[in-house]
């Protein structure tokens, strides 16, 4: 038993001591901080040996909005659309493999099949055509949004060598991206990303008829 | 109305046999009125030569009962009923305004997008009725320019749209193209032109005859025309065209411009009604300027003619209409500023049929929100026609017209 108690000990510090921190701070052109800024960090190596996440990822229509606005998931894990609105929607996603499509009644829930393909998903609604909302599929376990101070720390099981990529819909770079190359040591690490560009103006998920409750006629 | 019966019965037992969802929305409008005009002239709907819904003098009326029903099918189709019913002193009336089955299929990748309209529709003009039943959120009477649309035009037939939606390729640009064909239309623009521009609230039902003014030439050259108009009925057999297309500039820019034409066959008359070959091209505007504020603006020019059976010109009316709305919204409240002019040009030597005239409107309306589905809403609207035809009722051809009202509007 105390042998047990120390080998878990060991194992438990050998772990924190592997274990290694890293922050990234995303910053537009202007070097100010910016949040709502999904990044994730993909191991050059043993990407096939990552853990798997099998819970869904939620996604509200509230407001006649998508709610969040952007999202992130790993492969593997499915979406579970919860309309609280009071009024049915017709969910789409029509590019890309990781397609569907089902309308969805007030107060239901409805769950997607597992994302498989790490992609940008572009989703709408048939009925309400300003509403959009995005998601992005990736092939790792680590990722996130950046907070208000525009940080996201990241606590990586490996030293080694990351590519860390920042995403937005509206970074108007090749696939929306900017990556960079990062090598993660066992000591606090910090990257900055700078996007290159300045957002493209977020659409506002309104329609241009006031009468949110009448539709277009 | 046999025939709308049925649709109806059809569509309830097919929702019965396949998944459906049905919903109900609906519109409940009623109205305290006051009209005062210089000559105590009539309303259009009665006959005379009055602008408004309404007789001079005040009273209660039910502005508008709608109520729309629609069928969706999973498969992208869906069923529209639209029922209405307008109720004063001195009309009283229920029926059917629309009906169509509709195909709304997905956008693609690139967001190209087709839609699809088969039955019985308003052409899609209208800037201002956006609501429920061909309600409009802004006014309690809707522009004089819109008002003939409710009174005159129905389309059936089949209307297909293609869209380019701007948000699959995120951009702030979206484009539609509108193309339909149709038939039941074919006397669009008789009351127009022998009672002129009106400025209301009454969508004209599809079992609807509208009573034609007394003018002479009744008892002359149009001796055979009825003392109803039957605004949606076929005579020759031939398909009208109606195409548009709309630019939207994200959700604040709406621009649309279209080209209307019955075709209708010149020198028919069946039962008393005779074909009106009625062209017009449109232009519409709506701009969100600020989030509070607001512009709409439409503008209509066409021609109606209406020729003997032997080829003789009877009626040639040229008309114009235009107007702008102001909207600045705030908290519960609304304010709403209309501007609009219209004119007819008579162009034919008919005698006894004058059908010149011209006229300027203003409407100021207020409406303040009580809960999320209940506004209360106040307007008052000014109006000046001058009108020859008047002197057949020996009237003077200049009228002013002045309308307030104060409505409760509750919208399910």
């Amino acid at each position: 038993m105390k042998y047990l108690f120390l080998m878990t000990t060991a194992m438990l510090v050998m772990f924190d001591v592997l274990s290694s921190q890293l922050i990234v701070n995303v910053i537009d052109t202007r070097d100010k901080d910016i949040n709502d800024i999904v990044v994730y960090a993909r191991p050059i190596e043993g990407i096939k040996h990552l853990p798997l996440n099998t819970n869904a990822l939620l996604i509200n229509q509230k407001d006649k909005k998508f709610s969040p606005y952007i999202t992130v998931l790993q492969k593997g894990q499915a979406i579970k659309f919860v309309n609280q609105d009071d009024i049915t929607h017709h969910i789409y996603s029509v590019s890309g493999e990781n397609r569907f499509e089902f309308k969805i009644q007030s107060g239901v829930e409805q769950m997607t099949e597992p994302m498989l393909v790490a992609e940008e998903i572009a989703m709408g609604c048939n009925i309400h055509d300003w509403m959009s909302g995005y998601t992005l599929v990736v092939d790792t376990p680590y990722y996130g949004k950046t907070d208000d101070l525009g940080q996201l720390t990241f606590t990586l099981p490996h030293t080694g060598e990351y590519v860390i990529t920042a995403w937005h819909p509206q970074l108007d770079v090749e696939n929306n991206t900017i990556s960079q190359l990062v090598t993660v040591d066992n000591s606090i690490n910090n990257v900055t990303i700078a996007l290159p560009k300045k957002l493209l103006p977020i659409p506002e998920q309104k329609g241009q008829d006031e009468f949110n409750f009448i539709e277009e006629y | 109305m046999l025939k709308y019966s049925l649709a109806i019965v059809l569509i309830l037992i097919s929702s019965k046999i396949w998944s459906a969802e049905s919903t109900f929305k609906g519109i409940i409008d009623v109205r305290a009125y006051y009209v005062n005009n210089t000559r105590h002239a009539q309303s259009y709907l009665q006959g005379g030569y009055g602008k408004f819904r309404y007789n001079a003098g005040s009273g209660l009326a039910l502005g508008q009962l709608g109520l729309q029903y629609q069928l969706s099918w999973d498969n992208n189709w869906s069923a529209m009923i639209v029922a209405n019913a307008f109720a004063d002193k001195e009309n009283i009336n229920i029926g059917l305004t629309e009906g169509y089955l509709q195909y709304k299929g997905l956008p693609n990748v690139q967001g190209w997008r087709i839609k699809s309209k088969i039955g019985v529709f308003y052409p899609q003009i209208s800037m201002e009725n956006v609501s429920t039943a061909w309600s409009t959120p802004y006014t309690l009477a809707s522009s004089s320019l819109n008002n003939w649309i409710g009174e005159e035009l129905r389309s059936t037939g089949i209307n297909f749209t293609i869209e380019k939606l701007g948000k699959a390729t995120k951009s702030p640009h979206t484009f539609s193209m509108d193309f339909a064909l149709f038939q039941n239309n074919d006397s669009a623009g008789a009351m127009l032109t022998w009672h002129g521009w009106t400025m209301g609230s009454r969508q004209t039902l599809l079992q609807e005859k509208l009573t034609v003014q007394n003018f002479p030439a009744r008892n002359a050259t149009l001796s055979e025309q009825a003392a109803n108009s039957d605004p949606f009925i076929e005579l020759d057999n031939r398909l009208g065209g109606h195409f548009s297309v709309t630019w939207r500039y994200q959700n604040a820019l709406k621009v649309n411009l279209g080209f209307y034409d019955n075709q209708a066959e010149e020198g028919l008359v069946e039962e008393g009604q005779y074909t009106w070959t009625t062209t017009f091209s449109h232009l519409g505007i709506k701009y969100k300027v600020a989030p509070q504020w607001e512009i709409i603006g439409q503008y209509m020019q066409g021609n109606t003619d209406m020729k003997s059976p032997y080829g003789v010109d009877i009626v040639n009316g040229k008309f114009n209409n235009a107007f702008v709305l102001i909207r600045k919204k705030w908290q519960s409240s609304h304010l709403a500023f209309r501007l609009e002019h219209f004119d007819v040009d008579d162009r034919d030597d008919t005698l006894g049929d004058n059908n010149n005239e011209s006229g300027n409107g203003a409407s100021l309306a207020y409406r303040y929100k009580l809960t999320q589905h209940s506004f209360v809403m106040v307007e008052y609207n000014w109006l000046k026609s001058d009108r020859p035809s008047r002197h057949y009722e020996h009237q003077a051809v200049e009228l002013i017209e002045r309308q307030y009202q104060l409505a409760y509007r509750y919208y399910f």
